[in-house]
């Protein structure tokens, strides 16, 4: 359903050009939960960036079900982002004004014409990562697994096929990270949900179906469990 | 379109009821602050205006002056003033005919303008009876006497502002000397002394018309000024007399301000200059309140972007932030200035040589100005907000 080909990315700090991503080609299936690792600054979040059109590669394409979406105008790829991807981010990453039900339910504001539509939507997501006794919670009120566990409901709200994750876990405390972790099989498993995530945790590795590596920019390994 | 507004409404409800409330009560302070400063500069520029015209019209010129067209005098008047009265909205019409002459007391002399008047239909037409600080106005049967204005007599009043031109120390009962340009020379006893606060009309002497063919063996009109009511425009009156079929021209009291009109003009510009300056102000406060929140909140609209959010509905939640602070800031403003300000200053009105100027409003003057605030104020959003979109994701989020 998504896939690279050839794509690399070089970053221009001033004059000087550092290369994140080295000529990398990747297929993503559907349903699938493919955990990216490498060590810092292996490129992993640029490739994860880049599949999740946040980001364009300097070089090569990046096709989604088929068609080429690496070059698209910004105001095309947020349409795809809110459509079809739902994005969890490392540190949380919620919107400090709303409550958690608002932060779930607004991309799905941005589709849905009828505010209980997106509003039950979101409860029921709330309730399945167990949140929804903090739905009228602001973030600041929310632990970090609490929040993060907002932002996978956001995440899920307008039924994406695939959803990215960068370093969920980075910042939560080994019982919180099991429970984020957890939950994103239970997406996948329970919905069929394509979850892309990054990780340098080993442990983590459990919950893919697949896993590759990368260093300095290169698959240097893929695995299927 | 209509999404992008749901969620741009939706946004910027929250930031306002969610940021901080000193920053929404900084940008509020500021719109009232510059909206009652531009109601009330604007205000008293007109009441100012006001006071001046209505000096003009009630102490010089009347709403209008009939003059002959093509002869030093206007004949028939007598019957001519008649159907002028007779005319729907004419509340005042009375003639005169002015002739320049020195005055003299001693060894002080002066020079002025001596209007020969009807004294039984002068004050239909002109307040300056009303205005005497010494002795009393000119009956019809008067007999060598004379009214002076204040700058001419002098009348002891050292702070007026021709009072070193003037005869300086004439009262009521005084004799003067007035040499007319025919070389007649008579002497008058000054009746009344009238002040107008409006120097122009303060520079007048009166005497009778009676007086005037006695001294003069002549008893014809130079010109008609006439008053009408408030709702009568001078364009209706004029087109009115001009059915009579006389031989006439007019002057409005606008064409006849001379020097009044020039300083009116003058106020108008820095009336605007001043006006533009307080949008300035105000749309630079919105721009620095967005521009700093914006700082604040770049990883915040770059996450939002990253999840979907249109550019157009982030830009247009910082419009309508704006507006919503234009809107409680004008509506404060407006309480704040009509049931404060203009009591106040109605209260305790500022004094000028010309007399109490009250604030004037103009509710259209305050939609305008309401109108002309919000529409910058959320321009002034809007730059910075759409300068914010510019800047990459990547750089949004986890850049500097």
């Amino acid at each position: 359903m998504l896939k690279i080909k050839n794509a690399s990315k070089i970053y221009k700090l001033g004059d000087v050009e550092v290369p994140a991503l080295n000529n990398v080609s990747l297929f993503i299936e559907e349903g699938e939960m493919l955990c990216i690792m490498g060590r810092s600054g292996s490129g992993k979040s640029t490739l994860l960036r880049i599949l999740g059109l946040i980001d364009s590669p300097t070089k090569g394409k990046v096709y989604l079900s088929g068609k080429d979406v690496g070059r698209l105008k910004e105001k095309q790829r947020s349409k795809i982002r809110l459509e079809t991807m739902g994005y969890v981010f490392q540190e949380y990453a919620l919107l400090s004004e709303l409550t958690a039900l608002e932060n779930v339910y607004l991309p799905a504001k941005m589709l849905s014409r009828w505010p209980g539509e997106y509003r039950d939507r979101a409860v029921t997501l709330l309730d399945a990562v167990g949140l929804l006794n903090r739905m009228k919670h602001l973030p600041r009120q929310l632990s970090g697994g609490q929040q993060q566990r907002v932002a996978i409901a956001r995440a899920m709200v307008n039924k994406p096929q695939i959803i990215f994750a960068d370093e969920p876990t980075a910042n939560l405390d080994s019982k919180a990270g099991k429970n984020v972790m957890e939950t994103l099989y239970w997406l996948n498993k329970n919905y069929k949900t394509t979850i892309v995530f990054v990780s340098h945790d080993e442990a983590d590795k459990k919950y893919a179906s697949r896993v590759i590596r990368l260093l300095d920019g290169r698959i240097i390994k893929r695995k299927t469990a | 379109m209509f999404r992008n507004f749901k969620v741009a409404n939706f946004l910027a409800r929250k930031l306002v009821a969610r940021s901080s409330w000193g920053l929404n009560f900084m940008a509020i302070f500021m719109i009232v602050i510059v909206y009652v400063n531009m109601n009330f500069t604007s205000s008293l520029l007109s009441g100012f205006i006001s006071t001046v015209n209505s000096k003009l019209i009630s102490t010089q010129t009347g709403n209008f002056i009939v003059l002959p067209k093509n002869s030093e005098y206007i004949e028939g008047s007598e019957v001519l003033i008649d159907d002028i009265r007779n005319i729907n909205g004419v509340i005042g019409v009375t003639e005169s005919k002015t002739i320049p002459a020195e005055l003299s007391r001693g060894q002080e002399k002066s020079l002025a303008e001596i209007s020969a008047i009807n004294p039984n239909t002068y004050g239909d037409v002109f307040s300056t009876p009303k205005n005497m600080i010494e002795g009393s106005f000119l009956d019809s049967d008067d007999k060598d006497m004379i009214v002076l204005g204040a700058q001419i007599a002098g009348a002891d009043i050292s702070r007026l502002e021709l009072y070193s031109d003037s005869l300086k120390n004439v009262h009521v009962g005084d004799k003067i000397t007035v040499d007319y340009p025919s070389g007649i020379k008579k002497e008058y006893t000054v009746k009344g002394i009238f002040l107008n606060e409006f120097f122009e009309s303060d520079l007048k002497s009166f005497i009778t018309k009676d007086e005037y063919k006695n001294v003069f063996a002549d008893s014809k009109t130079e010109s008609i000024n006439v008053k009408l009511d408030k709702d009568v425009s001078e364009s209706y009156a004029i087109d009115e007399i001009k059915k009579l079929g006389n031989d006439l021209q007019f002057r409005t009291w606008q064409e006849r301000a001379g020097f009044v009109r020039g300083f009116t003009d003058t106020l108008k510009v820095v009336n605007r200059i001043l006006g533009f300056a307080a949008i300035l102000v105000a749309a630079v406060t919105i721009f620095i309140v967005t521009y700093v929140d914006l700082i604040n909140k770049k990883r915040q609209i770059g996450i939002e972007r990253a999840i979907g959010i249109s550019s157009l509905a982030i830009i247009l939640s910082y419009g309508l932030r704006a507006l919503f602070y234009t809107f409680i800031g004008t509506a404060i403003g407006s309480a704040v200035f009509m049931f404060i300000v203009v009591p106040i200053e109605r209260a305790y009105p500022f004094k000028i040589p010309y007399g109490k100027v009250y604030l004037q409003t103009n509710f259209r003057n305050m939609l305008i100005y309401a109108g002309i605030l919000t529409l910058s104020a959320i321009i002034s959003a809007l730059i910075p907000s759409w300068r914010t979109i510019k800047i990459s994701i990547i750089d949004a989020i986890w850049g500097n």
